[in-house]
């Protein structure tokens, strides 16, 4: 799943630079309105909105809130299935948006599937998405709320992190080859807002194949790799393969974490409490000592792991 | 390659081997002296005393392991696109062309989904899983093809091209299958698995690798008289006491053996197979004696440029040198099929 995920959060990257907001069907949200969605981080946001029971059917790529893998799956953000979808009688199908799906996102509307089309590959996206779900749904002011509370959060997390030294951070999406984050990527915005410096900050993309002599001779305080994805992943605060690199101070001074990728990669609705966990892994004299669930996931649901059962 | 040649020399063998190794020699100290880091030869050659920001460490294990390895997949994969043309008579032969690059990546592929390829697993003494499993599939994809482009005992160059041609888009198809029914955890090593880049291996690997390619190459080097007689076609080799069969059956073994190493380490790296022996053969003229070495040192020379370019032309990002390969060597495939249109002109 998590490696897929990744692929999901650079394509959508690639691809979103540009929010284009589709215009709604003007009939407003009735009962019984079903609702397809194939973006993980839309999931997460109809969660927040208590829109759960109205969720019909689900992306491959979507795991979250728990409760949700019980439904149908109707196939890849990038390659939907269109039978599948009408067969669910979907009013809206929640995506992302790609490239590779136009032409079956122009077919579904063409049928009568309302294709709502969300970036939220970055901070500025997500508020924009939440803001989209909110009015189609009629939830206009519970959405707002969330931003709000969500804008708090972001800002006592930037003004927490204002003021101190700015360690360099290396973000390693995928090791053998190098695959970083850059900028215009959620990641690197979240590390600026924890108090570090991104040293992929001049990649020429959001995620990138990078020379793995160019990161190590910057030098990196702080190494987050989020690349192990295997059964028995390194999990924890440990060099792992990085203590090769014995000369780096994030190696030398025991600050390599290795983070499953659910926590830190799929961008989303998240983003606040993603990025206090990166200030635990950046600023911890801030923040806080990272713990336990800032490396793994927890297998209890979390604040936004509501299951469909205990959605209102 | 149309003018008559004299014959080759044992002091034309040496000097034509003397001056690639002079060309390897020079690409290596370019791939050396430039790259990611700051660092250069002088570092290298010169170490200052500390060494606290890592330069020299660098400079050794990852550009030296890196130019290294691609000298060894540049010479084992043009070495093989060599004997492969020999064989077929055509120039137009190459690992990536012939389809058996298409069959190591089949075998990567599962030996990433047998859980013993993919970083880091499956690794032993530098040894990983899929290196077999890239030999494997390089080598039944050559024998499968060339079993279906053999019609009453005799292989028409034209079927072979056709039938790798059209394996190649098997391959290709199979690959996206086997990526849809993977699971997802497996999809990542199997994207960047494929992509032709050369990686930063450890020394182990670097060793392993540089035994089987060598000792490849150095067995296909003592069958280069063989390759001679072959030109004459199957039956004018016969009648100079060759055993065709033997030969042929070697050389696919071989061969694969030296595309599978080559694909299970750097992925799908196109095509030098056929720009470098066939430039070769027309400075260096047809004499396999002459061809098969001065192929694995100019293949050498070739893809450690060619990964020079794709390491620094965007820093701080890296292109995949399957891009820089592809750039030269797709046009010139298109100029060799405009210009050597009957196929039996490979003398």
């Amino acid at each position: 799943m998590r490696p897929a995920l990744i692929l999901l959060a650079i394509l959508s990257a690639a691809c979103s630079n540009n929010l284009q907001e589709q215009k709604p069907d003007p009939v407003s949200p009735k009962d019984g309105l079903r609702l397809v969605v194939v973006s993980p981080s839309a999931a997460e946001m109809l969660a927040e909105l208590g829109m759960l029971e109205r969720i019909v059917g689900i992306g491959d790529f979507v795991s979250r809130p728990p409760g949700l893998n019980r439904l149908p799956r109707v196939g890849p953000y990038n390659a939907p299935n269109i039978e599948k979808v009408l067969d669910l009688r979907a009013d809206i199908l929640v995506t992302v948006r790609s490239e590779a799906a136009r032409a079956s996102n122009a077919r579904l509307r063409d049928l009568g599937v309302e294709v709502l089309e969300l970036d939220t590959s970055h901070w500025e996206g997500t508020r924009q998405a939440l803001r989209t779900l909110g009015d189609r749904l009629d939830l206009g002011e519970s959405a707002g709320e969330i931003l709000a509370s969500l804008d708090e959060a972001m800002t006592t997390i930037r003004q927490r992190a204002e003021g101190s030294p700015s360690p360099k951070v290396l973000f390693v999406v995928g090791r053998d080859p190098l695959y970083v984050a850059g900028p215009g990527s959620h990641i690197d915005a979240m590390i600026q807002t924890a108090g570090g410096t991104n040293i992929a900050a001049d990649s020429d993309s959001p995620y990138q194949l990078v020379s793995l002599e160019t990161m190590l001779q910057r030098l990196p305080e702080v190494i987050i790799d989020t690349s192990d994805n295997g059964p028995d992943a390194l999990r924890g605060r440990l060099p792992g393969p990085w203590d090769t690199w014995d000369f780096l101070p994030a190696v030398r001074e025991n600050r390599v974490f290795w983070i499953d990728p659910d926590l830190l990669v799929i961008p989303g609705i998240r983003l606040p409490a993603m990025t206090e966990r990166m200030g635990r892994l950046i600023h911890p004299e801030i923040f806080g000592d990272p713990v336990e669930a800032d490396f793994e996931p927890s297998p209890e649901p979390g604040p936004t792991e509501t299951t469909i059962e205990d959605s209102p | 390659m149309r003018t008559a040649r004299k014959p080759l020399t044992a002091a034309g063998l040496l000097w034509g081997v003397v001056i690639l190794t002079a060309v390897l020699a020079c690409s290596i100290l370019a791939g050396l002296s430039t790259g990611g880091g700051e660092g250069g030869l002088r570092e290298l050659l010169f170490p200052a005393a500390g060494d606290g920001d890592g330069t020299r460490q660098i400079l050794l294990q990852v550009r030296l392991p890196r130019v290294l390895l691609a000298a060894l997949i540049g010479g084992a994969l043009t070495v093989a696109g060599a004997v492969f043309q020999a064989l077929l008579r055509n120039p137009l032969a190459d690992p990536f062309v012939l389809g058996v690059s298409g069959g190591a990546s089949i075998g990567s592929v599962l030996a990433v989904l047998a859980g013993i390829g993919g970083t880091g697993a499956g690794m032993a003494f530098g040894l990983d899983g899929r290196m077999l499993f890239a030999f494997l599939g390089a080598l039944g994809a050559l024998i499968l093809i060339e079993k279906i482009a053999t019609v009453d005992g005799s292989m028409s160059v034209y079927t072979l091209l056709l039938t790798g041609a059209i394996f190649n888009a098997f391959s290709g198809a199979l690959i996206y299958f086997l990526q849809s029914i993977a699971s997802l955890e497996q999809l990542h090593d199997i994207v960047f698995s494929l992509m032709g880049h050369v990686p930063s291996t450890g020394f182990g690997t670097v060793a392993v690798l540089a035994i089987g390619i060598l000792a490849a190459v150095l067995y296909l080097f003592l069958q280069a008289r063989d390759y001679n007689a072959m030109t004459l076609g199957e039956e004018g080799a016969t009648q100079l006491g060759v055993d065709v069969e033997r030969v042929k059956r070697r050389t696919f073994v071989l061969g694969s053996l030296l595309t599978g190493l080559a694909v299970s380490v750097a992925g799908l790296v196109g095509f030098i197979g056929l720009v470098v022996p066939h430039m070769l053969r027309l400075v260096l003229g047809p004499d396999h004696r002459m061809l098969i070495p001065c192929s694995f040192l100019g293949g050498a020379s070739f893809l450690v440029l060619a990964d020079l370019l794709a390491r620094t032309v965007i820093l701080p990002g890296e292109l995949p040198v399957g891009v820089i390969t592809a750039l030269v060597g797709g046009p010139f495939f298109l100029y060799l099929l405009r210009t050597r249109r009957t196929g039996h002109e490979f003398r």
